[in-house]
């Protein structure tokens, strides 16, 4: 199977499913409301009463910020907390998600009532393999745990080459190096979770273990491929940050401040939805990859 | 010996009167990690009492085990100490006599002034067979032997840098009659009389050297070893370095206003070469603000000395004509590190080198001042908001960095206290440092720029060479003032204290014309006539009402702003916990704000210095976006 129509493919399915991009931008969307809703009131409480509130117009200033920090830190602590405690909760509702995003990817072209009942096929696949694929959460820390040590290991290995951190170039380098092996290894064990959880859902299996233990050796098997279509995807979603990133300073100013904030907020809720679309063109481009190598 | 250089001698002007007179050999062995020396000391009796003993700092023995009062003091061994018998440091005395006198090596004993702990031996004393007449004077002949430590704190060795500080006997100052000589502590720097220093240095071949003062002779021994010759006056310790690995880049630097003419010596270690230009940048602008600010930089020399990344514990520190700093080859130039600390560690050498007040004693005198003055060069030459941190959008400055430290401490200690009393190092560090500093800079904006520029002139003019106290500086401030500033020392620098004025209440209530049957001039008020009055003009009682939540007083200022664009300054002498102010305005008031333009730095919590009428929604709404929209795109990162 080559990886650049499974690529196209995935790309070209991920943009025919508006309703799911919907789905994922309303999750991050509402976990992220909680958020701001939260320290949108400790700022009012806080500073919204103050002349200094004026500053965090200008942007972020460290000296209001170390003031908040010192003398609420009460507050601080909450949100920390509540942020900590719905990363969990997004967690489990991008697991349940999981489910109904590939239901629906999976679904063969012959199968129109489900298509048409794009919502309950959506939900039932979700519900359907939640106990699954949080169970393949929970054997993948495994891999993490492998992940960890083979960071404590490189943490070693950094210490001897540069004599105990003296040598401060091989510090740094080694830092770096450290940096894009981590996030090689990170990829590398998402990737292998995705094609996990399609195995579980292409053959209804319940075997989960097993299913993660097949999703390394096919990655292992065609790593070249796999890594080569993993990385043009994350090469998708660089490219499209950087390109956010550029715009940024392009944005129209309005007089009014509001209207300013709207607009900055409206394209990033855009980018956010970029990032859902991105989300199901990674499932889907896998998925393409994977029925091609089993049908082979 | 074959002479490399020889330069004349030269005079500073003799600006102190010579305690002591030190004449040293000392020998770097780099096999052993440790120093053989033979000292050479001449010291006047400046009191007038009869001295039967002298006492010395032998600080080198703070590393000697886990039981002096340094390692008790830090809460344990650095684990490189730890890791090796040969790392620990140590000094010992093998001869001390009298010139062409008697031994007086067996009268040795160690002394522990400060704590009792008689396990420490960084201080020792010697009886003499004849006292010391007042203004009489005394020769030793002292043989020592110097063993560094692995660097930990302030001196040592890493591989093959040496940092060689406390290094050899030094005699305590007798100060007011008695022996002031206190331990080596783990918060605590030094204190010492002023005097000559000739030290004969040698290295093997290939070491490059660093020392207090000016260098005036280089001359080759027939074993392979160069010795080093550097003599300086009006100094009160002898610090060296040396490392085959270090540059050294000379330059001149003058000033014709005020006039100064010295030699700027960096010895950079080879791994930080790239970092060279910013050493020197730093170190050229702290040159020229000092000088400027308080008086001419009066040494022909002044050495950096920057040490290798394992040597850090050797970095940050301040000898005379001499310090160190630190620097990281790959640091960006937005991170002002290298040159807060350069400033700093250079500022030293006017506030504890030239001034040599007491730091065991009043350490806030060195610390507090010199980070008053390093806040200020770093605001002049690295910019007001981003003097530590100018990286894209992200400023912080010095300032803020200080601020932080002291809103986020507890009241524990005061500012002038033992180094060695606090109740832990962090809070020697605040209060010493950061609350100190902040205190001058309060002081400085209650009095004005001009007077405190006056007072901290004058300051260095007077007491240079001179040892002076905390009321020597107070003293000082009220005579060049003209004001009674002891209410405010005594709270700031006594008190643990903090400041805090805050707006308490702020309201704007329409005034009602008074209800019911009432008196008046022209009889009783008819319905109609009083809501035809109140239609025509409308009165509102605006109040605002201030109050005092620290323990410390301080006066206040108090703005008040009005819709219609009216201000009002306010004063209020602060004594009182709190302070109603009652305005009737045909319009309402928008805000007050204590403080308004910033001056108390010293004020705790800036967020309750002011009040609007109308809560703000625009701000914490932008600012709540923003994170809202930085939690999104970590969401939508880190899961699928």
């Amino acid at each position: 199977m080559k990886v650049l129509a499974s690529y196209g493919g995935g790309i070209k399915e991920a943009t025919l499913q508006p309703k799911m991009i919907i789905i994922l931008w309303l999750r991050n969307f509402i976990f992220g409301l909680a958020l701001f809703y939260l320290f949108f009131r400790l700022l009012t409480w806080t500073i919204g009463n103050s002349v200094l509130a004026d500053r965090l117009l200008e942007g972020f200033d460290f000296s209001v910020f170390f003031e908040l920090l010192v003398h609420h830190d009460e507050s601080i602590n909450l949100l920390l907390t509540v942020g900590f405690v719905l990363i969990l909760l997004y967690f489990l509702v991008s697991i349940f998600l999981y489910g109904g995003i590939l239901s629906i990817l999976t679904l063969p072209p012959e199968a129109k009532e489900e298509r048409r009942r794009l919502a309950q096929t959506f939900f039932q696949g979700a519900g359907k393999f939640f106990g699954r694929f949080f169970r393949l959460s929970i054997y993948a820390l495994i891999l993490w745990v492998a992940f960890i040590l083979i960071n404590l290991l490189l943490n070693s290995l950094g210490k001897f080459l540069t004599g105990n951190g003296s040598n401060e170039w091989i510090g740094f380098y080694f830092f770096w190096i450290r940096v894009a092996i981590g996030l090689f290894l990170v990829f590398l064990i998402r990737m292998i979770l995705d094609y996990s959880r399609i195995e579980i859902v292409i053959l209804d299996s319940r075997a989960v273990f097993l299913s993660l233990f097949k999703a390394i050796k096919l990655v292992f098997q065609k790593f070249g491929k796999t890594l080569a279509l993993y990385y043009l995807l994350v090469l998708t979603g660089i490219t499209v940050i950087i390109v956010f990133w550029l715009a940024k300073p392009y944005l129209p100013a309005f007089s009014s401040p509001w209207m300013t904030m709207l607009i900055a907020f409206l394209v990033a809720q855009l980018f956010i939805a970029f990032q859902g679309w991105l989300k199901i063109a990674f499932q889907s481009a896998q998925l393409v990859f994977y029925i091609g190598l089993t049908a082979v | 010996m074959t002479s490399l250089l020889t330069f004349s001698s030269f005079s500073l002007a003799g600006l102190s009167e010579p305690i002591v007179d030190y004449h040293i050999k000392a020998k770097l062995i780099p096999e052993e990690k440790s120093v053989l020396g033979e000292e050479e000391l001449t010291w006047i009796n400046d009191s007038n009492k009869y001295i039967s003993e002298l006492q010395f700092h032998l600080y080198l023995n703070a590393f000697k085990n886990s039981r002096s009062t340094f390692m008790k003091e830090r809460g344990g061994v650095p684990r490189k100490l730890r890791s090796n018998r040969k790392n620990w440091g140590y000094i010992e005395i093998d001869k001390i006599q009298v010139k062409d006198g008697p031994d007086l090596t067996s009268t040795i004993e160690y002394l522990q002034p400060d704590d009792d702990n008689k396990d420490d031996q960084t201080v020792a004393k010697v009886a003499l067979p004849r006292p010391v007449p007042p203004q009489g004077k005394i020769t030793l002949h002292i043989d020592f032997y110097s063993k560094l430590p692995r660097v930990v704190a302030r001196a040592g060795y890493h591989k093959d840098f040496y940092f060689v500080a406390q290094w050899f006997p030094k005699i305590g100052v007798l100060w007011k009659g008695e022996w002031n000589c206190h331990q080596y502590h783990a918060n605590s720097e030094f204190f010492a009389d002023f005097g000559v220093y000739r030290v004969e240095i040698t290295v093997p071949e290939g070491f490059v050297v660093g020392a207090t003062g000016k260098r005036i002779e280089a001359s080759r021994n027939e074993d392979d070893t160069i010795t080093y010759t550097h003599f300086q006056e009006n100094v009160h310790d002898f610090a060296w370095t040396a490392c085959p690995n270090f540059v050294e880049f000379r330059k001149n630097y003058s000033l014709e206003n005020p006039p100064v003419d010295t030699e700027m010596i960096l010895l950079i270690h080879r791994s930080h070469r790239n970092q060279r230009q910013r050493y020197l940048s730093a170190l050229k602008n702290a040159i020229e603000f000092y000088s400027q600010n308080y008086g001419p930089y009066p040494y022909p020399t002044v050495t950096l000395v920057d040490p290798p990344l394992g040597g850090l514990g050797a970095g940050g520190m301040e000898y005379p004509t001499l310090f160190t700093s630190l620097a990281f080859s790959w640091m960006p130039k937005g991170v002002y590190m290298t040159e807060m600390v350069t400033i700093h560690e250079f500022g030293h050498g006017y506030w504890y080198g030239i001034i040599g007040s007491n730091e065991f004693e009043e350490a806030w005198l060195d610390e507090g001042i010199n980070s008053y003055s390093e806040i200020k060069a770093m605001k002049k030459y690295y910019g007001e908001d981003s003097s530590m941190f100018n990286i894209h959008d992200v400023k912080i400055s010095d300032l803020v960095f200080h601020r932080l430290r002291i809103i986020a401490s507890s009241r524990m200690d005061p500012i002038l206290k033992n180094s060695w009393d606090y109740y832990s190092g962090a809070t020697y560090g605040i209060n010493v440092y950061s609350k100190a500093a902040f205190m001058l800079l309060t002081l400085e904006n209650y009095l004005g720029e001009d007077v405190m520029s006056e007072i901290m002139k004058t300051f260095y003019e007077r007491w240079k060479f001179k040892h002076p106290t905390s009321q020597d500086f107070i003293a000082l401030a009220e005579e060049v003032s003209g004001r009674d500033l002891g209410w405010f020392f005594d709270q700031f620098l006594s008190s643990p204290d903090k400041l805090d004025y805050a707006i308490g209440k702020l309201r704007s209530r329409e005034v009602k014309e008074p209800e019911g049957i009432l008196e008046g001039e022209q009889g009783l008020f008819e319905e109609t006539e009083r809501e035809e009055a109140q239609a025509q003009e409308k009165k509102y009682r605006n109040e605002v009402v201030v109050v005092r939540k620290g323990e410390l007083i301080f006066p206040q200022e108090i703005l008040i702003t009005f819709e219609e664009g009216e201000e009002i300054r306010e004063e209020w002498d602060g004594k009182e916990r709190w302070k109603r102010f009652v305005y009737l305005r045909p319009y309402r008031l928008k805000s007050a704000q204590v403080d308004p333009d910033n001056k108390v730095l010293l004020d705790n919590n800036f967020l309750n210095n002011s009040r609007v009428l109308k809560p703000k929604k625009i701000s914490p709404l932008k600012c709540a976006l923003d994170l809202m929209f930085k939690f999104q795109a970590f969401l939508a990162f880190v899961s699928f």
